[in-house]
Parts: C-alpha cells; sequence; structure tokens
C-alpha cells in the first residue's frame, strides 16, 4: 500500500472517531449531578486526549533527538522537529481548554495552580526548541543543538505530570479520578481518535521535509 | 439550536479545516514525490 493511502485512511479513521466521540461526548452522555459541572465537564473530552496526545509527540521527539546525538543521521532530526510540532499543536489546545476549565471550575482563567505553571514552563521550553531552530542556519549544528535542547525540555514532561500529586494542586490527579464505563468508553475513543490524527500528520510532515530536502539535493 | 449542538457544529467544523488542511500538504507532498521520481 502507497504511504499516501496509508496516511489518508489513518486521518479519515481519526476523524470518524473525533466526530463520533465529540457527539457521545457532548450530545449522548448525561450531564452532571454535581451542580458547578453539569455540562461543563464535558471539557475533559477534549483536554485529556490533547495532553496525552501532545505527550506521546514529546517522548517521540526526545526518542529521536537522543537517536539523532548517537548516529548522527539527519532523518531523526526530521522526526523530532516534525513530532515537537504537533506536540506543540496540541499542548497549546490542552492549555487553552484547561484554562477555560479553570474559568468554570476555580473561577479565573489562570489560577497558578502546580499544573498550570508547569505546562506553561513545558511550553515555553519548546517554544525555545522551535527558536532556537529558526535562528541557526547550519543544518548541522541547529540538528545537533535541538537535539540538545530536546532533552532537556523533555524534563518538564514528567515535572508537569507529577506536579498534581503536590497538596495545594487545585488540578486532580490520576489517582482522584474514577469515571464510568460509558464516560472512559468516549475518553478512549477520543484519546484513539487524537492519538491517530497525530500519527497521520506526522508521517505526512516527516515525508513532505525528506521530499523537500531531496528537492534541494537535486537541485 | 441549543448550546451543547452549537459546541458539536463547532467540534464539526474545526475537525473538517484541519482535515482539509491535511489533504492539501498530502496534495502538495505526492506533487514533490512525483516531481522527483520525474528528475
Amino acid at each position: 500500500m502507497r504511504w499516501s493511502t496509508s496516511v489518508s485512511a489513518i486521518m479519515l479513521i481519526a476523524i470518524a472517531m473525533i466526530i463520533a466521540g465529540a457527539y457521545n461526548a457532548l450530545i449522548k452522555l448525561p450531564e452532571s449531578p454535581e451542580p458547578i459541572l453539569k455540562n461543563n465537564y464535558r471539557i475533559v473530552f477534549f483536554h485529556v486526549p490533547s495532553a496525552a496526545t501532545s505527550f506521546l509527540a514529546f517522548t517521540v521527539t526526545l526518542i529521536s533527538s537522543i537517536l539523532y546525538l548517537r548516529k548522527r543521521e539527519y532523518r531523526w532530526d526530521v522526526i523530532s522537529s516534525s513530532s515537537a510540532q504537533a506536540g506543540f499543536f496540541f499542548i497549546t489546545a490542552a492549555l487553552i481548554s484547561g484554562s477555560i476549565w479553570a474559568r468554570i471550575a476555580w473561577g479565573s482563567y489562570w489560577n497558578w495552580d502546580p499544573r498550570e505553571t508547569t505546562v506553561l514552563i513545558l511550553w515555553f521550553a519548546y517554544a525555545a526548541y522551535f527558536a532556537l531552530r529558526a535562528s541557526i542556519e547550519n543544518p548541522e549544528e541547529k540538528a545537533k543543538s535541538s537535539s540538545i535542547l530536546a532533552i532537556f525540555a523533555y524534563a518538564t514532561i514528567p515535572l508537569s505530570y507529577l506536579s498534581t500529586f503536590v497538596y495545594f494542586s487545585l488540578h486532580p490527579s490520576t489517582r482522584d479520578i474514577s469515571i464510568g464505563l460509558n464516560t472512559g468508553a468516549v475518553l478512549g475513543m477520543m484519546i484513539t481518535g487524537f492519538i491517530l490524527m497525530y500519527i497521520s500528520y506526522f508521517i505526512l510532515d516527516v515525508k513532505l521535509s525528506n521530499f523537500e530536502l531531496k528537492v534541494r539535493e537535486v537541485d | 439550536m441549543d448550546e451543547l449542538t452549537a459546541v458539536f457544529a463547532a467540534v464539526v467544523v474545526i475537525t473538517l479545516i484541519i482535515a482539509a488542511l491535511f489533504f492539501t500538504t498530502l496534495r502538495k507532498a505526492m506533487r514533490i514525490e512525483s516531481e522527483l521520481q520525474l528528475k
């Protein structure tokens, strides 16, 4: 099967899963009995998949950055930056949806909660990654420096994950949450849809970057 | 249209915009690939 057919199929499955998941999350599932939550809890079906997908994308960036530094093969740098771009898109979506949730649940868009603060540090760490890449012209130097930065930036992922276990965090940690079967199934569907969307975009971006590199070599 | 239906419609529109951008980029990649094969 051609690569273009495969990524198209993955993207179409992702779209179907996200639309079906959103229909269940927004229309089918009943509202929460908690007076503050009511319909507002539904934002979790977009917030959690965005955050989970960004963590996966940044993990791929970490692994490919380490592989670049070990092997000095340019393809690992392409994989690293493509995955970081997707991760940055998803973590931005998680930050925005989290702020909307914070306004509803905690009364303000920004509360300097440990989770909010550590995710903001994460966001700036990867923004610095792109700024660094944009500022270096030499491809080898660019790949080497950004790979080193990507390894350090990844430290913000466990930091943000563990931040909810701090006693004064407003953000619920994974051990505090228990969800029903239907809610869990919809959340699982949304997470799978987001991850498939990431995979299809990631493969396409890596292919496109490789083709553009080959065009420059031919010219 | 109630509020939740409007949010669902917005989600569908945003998803379709992302899909349209994806398939536009895919076409560009396929065009470059076929140009490379011709060279």
